[in-house]
Order: C-alpha cells, then structure tokens, then sequence
C-alpha cells in the first residue's frame, strides 16, 4: 500500500472479494424453525411416557440409552 | 522540540545520530499514521455496505472483512513496536551509560527517549480510536434481536400439538435448549427442539444485559479515570521544584487534601463496580432466568476475582 488514496480502495476490494468467496468452516448456516417430535419404543411401539420413560421404555423396559441423566436446565435426574 | 539537540559542539557522535533518529522516528510515524487514516477512512463506508448486504445468519463475511482490515492496522503498529525498539529503546540502552557522566548529554539522552515515546503513545492512541469506530459498525442492535425472539415465541407458543395424540401442547416458556415437554392429555415426552433464532439467546443474553448496564460500567471508570487523574496531580506536584519552604508546606498540605480525595474515590470506584456486576447479572438472570443458578456462581467468582485482585 502506498499513500495514493487509491491503494486502500484497491486493497478493500480485493479484501472484500476475498471475503466473500470464502467458504465458511461448516458450510453455511442453516436457519431452523422451531419443531416438536416424540419418540416411540422401537421394541414395542409404546410412546415415551412422561414417569419412568426417559431412558427406558415404560411399558416393556427396552433401554432407549445407556447413559445415566443428570440434572439439566429442564430436566431432572432419573432413578436407576 | 525545535533546538533540543543542537548544541552539541564537543557531543559524541552519536549526538547527531540522534538527532537523526528523533526526526526520522517522527517522519516514520506520520507516514504510517497517513496510511492507517487512509485505510480506515476508506473501509468505514465499505464494512457498512459488507454488513448490509450480508445474507449469513452470523455475518461472517463481514466479520471477515473486519478481521482482514485489522490485521492491516496490526502489521502498521507492529512496524512501529519494531523500529522504536531499534531505533529509540535499544538506542538509548546503548548510550545510557557513556551519558551518564554529564548531566547535559544524560537529560538530551532522556528527553530523546521521551519525545519519541510520546510520539508513539499518540499513535497507539491513533490506533485506538480506529479500532473503536471499525468494531463500531458491526455493532448489533441486541435489543432489536431479543424482540425478535419474543415475538416468534408468542407467536408460535401455542401451535404445537403431541405427536401421539394430537393435543396441544403449549410451551410454557422460551426454551432456548432441545427440551422435553409432556404432553398433559396422555404423558407422552414431546422433544422440542428450538428454532435457530431462540438457540441464540443464550449467546445474546450476557450481551443485552451489559449493553443495558453499561452506564453503571462508565460511572465506576470514570471513578477511576478521578483517581487517576489526582494521582497525576500529586505526582507533578512533588516532582516540581518549591523556591521557598512556604511554597513546598502548601504543596504538601495540598497533596495530603488530594490523598485523602484519591481514597474516597477509589472506595467509590470499587463500591461502582460491584453495583455494576451485580445489576449486569440480575439483568442477564431476567433475559434467561433459566440460568440463574449458574450466572450466580459464575458472579460470585467474579466478585473473588476483582476483590482478590484490588
């Protein structure tokens, strides 16, 4: 860069078109609107019950997940 | 500083080297400094239509652009950090030792390095204020995004329905985390997953509620900047010669006032401060009461962490 006032302009639109090519780390951001969905026993077809249902299926015990649930923001930890 | 260096008549050689230095410094800075003025008085009007026309959700083009022009600005202040260590730093370090027999060389040698300091403290100024008004247009309107987040909630709170039964299910509250919800009709765990503009409120959050304190936050600097400005005061006030022991017993019983001044005010900048973080936390708790428990702990180790370090 010099200090002709035309070498910053220069330089900002190389900068800017560079910029502006580059792809983002993870591709581009993908707006997502708000959703709900339920997951049923995939042994027994029963829905996730409110008591009980969390890690486990309440009707016929098959195990949705083998990690043990702490307490989180809206969620409280299951018995064992 | 016009005739500082120029008696120099039985001077060292490098007396004029000096000199030579000093002019060169100042020749040196004001040409970079006219190169950063360039620079960011072109990319001003440039990062606002960047930003504009920014169609990512996270305007990381501009971010881009912003990163690019500061990095510009960094190598011109890194130049300068380099040639004054060459040039003034290390150049005095050097003669420092030969001056120190004469009073006359040894106060030319002092007043070099604080001409040319001060010229490089000016630019770091310079450099600054720049940096602030470029951060300063990619400033986000927080409070525009957080109403944007209220509405979409209010808005779509009551269009769920239990993906068992087909009841509906309200969400209670503004859930920025996937989330269970049970449906009240047959107990079924729905998992609602939030939309991408309420994910980000947690981000946005400690944000908002700085920018809604931040005035607490000036009034405990400008409490500071008192602070600092008595400090100067009394210092400049010992430094200054008395020409009569009257002079010197009203300068002391002037610093004694300004002392006593000094502590007050530190008291108050502290008291500021931790009026400050405790208003900045109730706030953030009120944007994400969901977090309470958490920001409380993360306020309280803040609260060591200042105390500890006063």
């Amino acid at each position: 860069m010099s200090d002709s006032p035309e070498k910053p302009l220069a330089f900002l639109r190389q900068l800017r078109q560079k910029a502006a090519s580059q792809t983002p780390y993870g591709g581009a951001a993908q707006e997502q609107s708000p959703r709900i969905s339920a997951i049923t026993c995939p042994n027994c077809g029963a829905p996730r019950a409110k008591e009980d249902g969390l890690v486990r299926c309440a009707y016929c015990e098959h195990a949705f997940m083998s990690v043990a649930i702490g307490d989180g923001l809206h969620l409280k930890k299951q018995a064992d | 500083m016009a005739g500082l260096f120029s008696r120099g008549a039985a001077a060292p050689v490098w007396v004029a080297e000096m000199e030579e230095n000093r002019q060169r410094w100042f020749a040196f800075i004001e040409k970079l400094e006219a190169r950063m003025d360039g620079l960011c008085t072109a990319a001003l009007p440039e990062l606002q239509q960047v930003l504009a026309e920014d169609e990512d959700a996270y305007k990381r083009t501009f971010l881009r652009m912003l990163a690019g022009i500061k990095g510009q600005l960094e190598n011109i202040r890194e130049k300068i950090r380099e040639v004054g260590e060459e040039k003034v730093r290390d150049f005095f370090s050097c003669h420092i030792d030969e001056a120190w027999g004469s009073d006359d060389l040894r106060q030319r040698l002092y007043a070099f390095r604080e001409v040319c300091t001060g010229r490089e403290n000016a630019f770091e100024e310079r450099h600054a204020a720049w940096l602030a008004r470029l951060e300063k247009t990619g400033k986000r309107d927080l409070e525009a995004e957080y109403r944007s987040i209220l509405d979409e909630h209010a808005a779509l709170r009551d269009s769920f329905c239990c993906r068992q039964c087909g009841a509906p299910v309200v969400v209670d509250k503004l859930y920025f985390i996937t989330s269970y919800l049970v449906c009240s009709h047959c107990r079924t765990q729905n998992t609602f997953e939030p939309g991408s503009k309420a994910r980000g409120l947690e981000g946005l959050a400690r944000e908002l509620a700085e920018a809604r304190t931040e005035h607490l936050l000036a009034a405990s600097e400008a409490e500071r900047q008192r602070d600092q400005d008595l400090y100067l005061k009394i210092h400049e006030n010992r430094a200054r010669a008395a020409d009569s022991p009257a002079t010197a017993a009203s300068r002391k019983a002037q610093n004694e006032v300004w002392q006593k001044e000094r502590a007050a005010t530190v008291l108050n900048a502290h008291a500021a401060y931790e009026t400050y973080l405790r208003a900045m936390f109730d706030e953030w708790n009120s944007i994400v009461p969901d977090l309470a428990e958490h920001n409380e702990r993360f306020y309280q180790r803040m609260l060591e962490d200042y105390r500890r370090s006063r």
